[in-house]
């Protein structure tokens, strides 16, 4: 069974188009990471599969239950983190979780300490957040930590996360990454948007690129990096002689200017690190193209459509 | 039970601060009787003073007539100015503030959601009434009023199905408009002009059929005192409270949350 399925989902409002024809799925127990810039779909996206909002077409799936229909199934297999969350203010944290509890109809039991009581006390112990503390004196990260305790504490299969980490402080920001890695471990699956690459690129199994409300790539990150070029710089302290580097086997020459080379590399190694040994090396420097160089790459403005080789073309054209 | 119980959270400000004020403003009024007792004995009024407040010429000697023109002829308008703030706040507040996203982001179905901070509305109403009853009772044993206090409770209790109709506004065009600025904005128009078209309506025979539009006209407030509550009117404001929150608890089932744009078609729309 697929943790997420969406089909040719479409949502506008009026004129303007927030999702056109979006086709998806996310594997259960994958940490599936949702990548755009801004306005490209991906909170509607979430929004739209939590029931919050409705599409204007397509449907949406969550382990078997349609999101419209089944709404309620849905939402009790989901931990969902919204952007920027908000909360009653009056409230401290220890209330505002255990009414969402009530909510959820998980307050009580058979008599010993419920088991979303304790994933909670370890979920705050490990986030570093004062529970007693009114939410409406927090700050912007506190209140993420909130969220982000609300929607793991009660261990649904599926977290559902719109930029999980925003306002987090970066030793907070490597727990909340370790958590999100340990719940798809388990077998649990994660679904978020992010704007930060890096984390995305470090903690996703795949990673969807939107643009303009539809899915215009699925990258593996693992293999993203074995595949894409590797650059290497090179300096040497007499200029090799013009078209030393010609005919290797799956390298590029990018620019070659006197004592100072520019090699692209998309395969084995050996050919180029012997070649390089006929001379005197003194600088030698490797660069992998990142995910942050495909990102850009396929939000380019004159960028209408994407494929993993165009994206990697884009991102090592710009590194000369 | 966990819906109601927050909803009384949340309203308890509100529903703590208006009803002391009507139970404070009770119990003042009816304590001022006996200083002014025999200077309104002899007080006549004007009629049109006594028309816009819906009484005629009457015996200020009598606490009731008293009661009528100075307690009654107000406190309407403030429980349903509460009314309309609280059922105005309760979702749309929430919504507006993006708290609801966690709440509903529960499996909690829109409509358990909605009835339960509807009950809360039921409750805060009956509170408030509860406490301008108490605030009569109290001066009026004290100086013993010549009034029984059955009728004055029942005078207050005749409120609620005022503030409710006036609830079941307020949920409904906040179930439709953008935000809960523009809902509050709306109803709290809407009751402050059928307030004074009711008032309006008392001084001119040929206005007096606009009455008939005004939940103020139903809720009794010149006659209370002497003759009780006309049933088919209080009828008529449960009745309009129950269609009108129907008709809400259909729109919220379908409304999109934080959309910030009308949602007439909520009403007609069918969810899923």
């Amino acid at each position: 069974m697929h943790a997420i399925r969406i089909e040719q989902l479409t949502k506008d409002y009026g004129p303007v188009v927030a999702l056109n024809g979006l086709d998806l799925t996310v594997e259960e127990g994958e940490v599936f990471g949702f990548l755009g810039p801004n306005g490209s779909g991906k909170t509607t996206t979430l929004r739209i599969l939590m029931d919050l909002i409705r599409p204007t077409s397509g449907r949406a799936e969550i382990l078997g239950f349609d999101t419209q229909r089944q709404s309620i199934e849905v939402r009790a297999r989901i931990g969902y983190l919204p952007d920027d969350p908000q909360m009653y203010d009056d409230m401290n944290v220890h209330a505002f979780l255990r009414l969402m509890a009530s909510l959820r109809g998980a307050d009580g039991g058979n008599g010993g300490r419920p088991r979303h009581e304790q994933r909670r006390d370890e979920l705050i112990e490990r986030l570093q957040l004062d529970p007693t503390r009114r939410i409406g004196a927090l700050s912007r990260g506190n209140r993420q930590k909130v969220g982000i305790v609300l929607a793991l504490m009660f261990e649904p299969p599926l977290v559902v996360a719109d930029e999980p980490t925003t306002g987090l402080d970066p030793l907070v920001r490597e727990e909340v990454e370790l958590i999100l890695r340990e719940i798809a471990q388990q077998g649990g699956t994660v679904f978020f948007s992010s704007h930060v690459l890096g984390e995305v690129e470090q903690v996703c199994d795949r990673v969807a690129m939107l643009r303009e409300g539809r899915v215009i790539d699925v990258l593996v990150p693992a293999e993203r990096r074995r595949l894409a070029p590797q650059r290497f710089l090179v300096s040497f302290e007499t200029a090799p002689p013009a078209g030393a580097f010609d005919g290797l086997p799956d390298v590029t020459v990018v620019s070659h200017d006197g004592t100072e080379a520019v090699l692209e590399l998309v395969a084995g190694v050996d050919a180029l690190v012997k070649c390089l040994a006929n001379f005197r090396v003194t600088h030698l420097e490797t660069h992998e193209v990142s995910l942050e160089e495909l990102f850009m790459s396929y939000y380019e403005p004159d960028s209408s459509d994407a494929s993993p080789g165009t994206a990697a073309d884009a991102a090592a054209g710009g590194q000369g | 039970m966990a819906v109601l119980r927050h909803t009384l959270f949340s309203l308890r400000w509100q529903v703590l601060s208006y009803g002391v004020g009507v139970g404070l403003y009770a119990a003042l009024i009816v304590s001022l009787f006996p200083m002014l007792e025999d200077t309104f004995a002899d007080l006549e009024m004007p009629e049109g003073y006594l028309a816009f407040f819906g009484s005629e010429q009457l015996d200020f000697g009598d606490p009731r007539a008293f009661l009528t023109t100075e307690l009654m002829s107000l406190v309407p308008l403030i429980v349903a100015i509460y009314a309309v703030v609280a059922s105005t706040a309760l979702l749309a507040g929430d919504e507006q503030r993006g708290a609801l996203d966690l709440v509903l982001a529960q499996p909690l179905s829109r409509r358990r959601l909605f009835l339960g901070r509807t009950g809360g509305l039921v409750a805060g109403a009956l509170l408030i009434a509860t406490a301008g009853a108490i605030g009569l009772l109290i001066p009026a044993l004290i100086i013993d009023l010549d009034v029984p206090a059955f009728v004055l409770v029942r005078a207050m209790f005749s409120l609620v199905p005022l503030m409710l109709a006036c609830a079941g506004l307020g949920l409904l065009v906040a179930a439709v408009t953008p935000s809960r600025g523009v809902a509050g904005g709306l109803v709290a128009a809407e009751t402050v002009t059928v307030w004074l078209l009711n008032s309006v309506s008392n001084l001119n025979d040929t206005l007096e059929p606009l009455h008939f539009v005004s939940p103020f006209y139903y809720a009794d407030g010149p006659t209370v005192l002497f003759d009780g509550p006309v049933l088919w009117h209080a009828a008529v404001l449960i009745g309009a409270f129950v269609l009108l929150t129907a008709l809400a608890l259909r729109a919220f089932e379908a409304r999109e949350l934080s959309a910030g744009r009308w949602q007439l078609r909520a009403l007609t729309t069918r969810n899923a």
